[in-house]
């Protein structure tokens, strides 16, 4: 008797994950198609497995240690205004919106429309924040997919969203009088790494207003 | 399953022990240089990205909590850093498109005595063939295949690491695998 094709559950299969394994090699037996393509996945997996990686390499490792001592903590009370005083006014802009967020999240049930009504010159635009994720997301698509920074902090996954806003604020209409400023999408980072814990807080939960999957999706 | 030698180890880095992050760095370069090589197709690219993914990691060794296998906190730096990358190459030209190059890099592989040269010639025809094969998916199911089969990951560590549930991951994983077999068919399909 001809059963259904399998070829949609050789990738499970392979990897010992389907759910009925014993039907699918009953039909592996009698269905040459199918026993092809498993064949086919079976060399492709082990081609791969067998791909030539590194050798360990002791001044890897030395390159690396090197540069982390070059590479001094950023410094909250001496950095970066020194340096940069647009970095200065920029961040300032970003504090006071996240100062903003905050009170409203204490004060009234949404956010955007307290933002608009009492500061609508630096209030963010929902349409087009929203608009910028949907760019950057296909459907079903993580929010995690855009975010510009490691991911040791998707452990902590409240921060992940604070982190993701830098390329959604890189790209809106609110951020473009402070995108010629920036050299490098790395400053940006780096400025919002240098928030607080409080102020990075509040970014995430202005982000978490808009990464929801309803609203993505 | 908690992988505690190594969180020994970033307990001891996190008090400002360079010896203990030093081990950590050995410990998993290879993994991180290999992954980032199949990311981005170039072992000297790959390579800084591995140096700027453990850079990052000793920046925010205070945030770090023992959760899971700590290889796959290191992975998931590495795979944002090689996204971007690989989002900044497009941007300056070097599309997604572009087939990735198989660098010479015998001078760091070891050469195995038990291979016959004319099936080393095969396996890297081959292993060319993966190479630009893979450089023709999306990162995104370039990525889970790397993961799963270079790394040898489990659906759960790869779903931690692209930060997607499994079944986004068996899907790609699927679609992946079937868009680099068709790949290699049209590539050299007596090869599979």
């Amino acid at each position: 008797m001809k059963t259904k094709h399998v070829l949609d559950e050789l990738s499970l299969y392979i990897d010992g994950q389907a759910r009925d394994p014993d039907r699918i090699a009953r039909h592996l037996q009698q269905c040459p198609e199918c026993a092809q393509r498993h064949m086919d996945l079976l060399r492709l997996s082990a081609h791969l497995k067998g791909l030539q990686g590194p050798v360990g390499n002791p001044a890897f490792t030395e390159r690396v240690l090197a540069a982390v001592r070059r590479k001094p903590e950023p410094n909250w009370a001496r950095w970066p205004f020194q340096a940069a005083p647009w970095l200065a006014a920029a961040t300032i802009v970003l504090v006071i919106l996240a100062v903003a967020v905050v009170y409203e999240d204490n004060h009234a049930p949404g956010w955007a429309n307290g933002l608009q009504n009492e500061a609508p010159d630096r209030a963010l635009d929902e349409g087009a924040l929203l608009a910028t994720l949907e760019k950057q997301l296909e459907p079903g698509q993580d929010i995690a997919y855009v975010l510009p920074e490691p991911s040791m902090v998707v452990e902590e996954l409240d921060e992940v969203p604070a982190l993701a806003m830098v390329d959604v604020l890189a790209e809106t209409p609110w951020f473009a009088q402070w995108a010629g400023s920036f050299e490098a999408q790395e400053d940006l980072n780096t400025v919002i790494q240098s928030l607080t814990e409080a102020e990075s807080e509040a970014f995430s939960q202005v982000l978490q207003e808009y990464a929801n999957e309803e609203r993505i999706t | 399953m908690v992988d505690a030698p190594d969180w020994e180890l970033v307990a001891k880095a996190q008090s400002g022990d360079m010896d203990a992050f030093a081990q950590l760095v050995s410990r998993h370069q290879k993994p991180v240089i290999h992954f980032c090589q199949r990311m981005v197709g170039s072992v000297h690219d790959a390579e800084d990205i591995a140096q700027e993914t453990f850079v990052r990691l000793h920046r925010h060794l205070h945030r770090l909590k023992e959760r899971a296998q700590f290889s796959t906190v290191v992975l998931g730096i590495a795979r944002n850093l090689a996204l971007n990358f690989l989002r900044d190459s497009k941007r300056r030209g070097r599309g997604r498109g572009e087939p990735l190059v198989r660098e010479d890099n015998s001078e760091r592989a070891i050469p195995d005595p038990s291979r016959r040269p004319d099936r080393e010639a095969r396996l890297r025809e081959i292993e060319d063939l993966i190479t630009v094969g893979l450089g023709r998916l999306s990162p995104e199911h370039r990525e889970v295949l790397v993961l799963r089969e270079v790394q040898g990951l489990d659906y759960s560590a790869i779903a931690r690491i692209v930060k997607v549930r499994q079944g986004t991951v068996k899907s790609r994983l699927a679609r992946a695998r079937e868009q680099l077999r068709q790949q290699l068919v049209e590539l050299g399909g007596e090869l599979l």
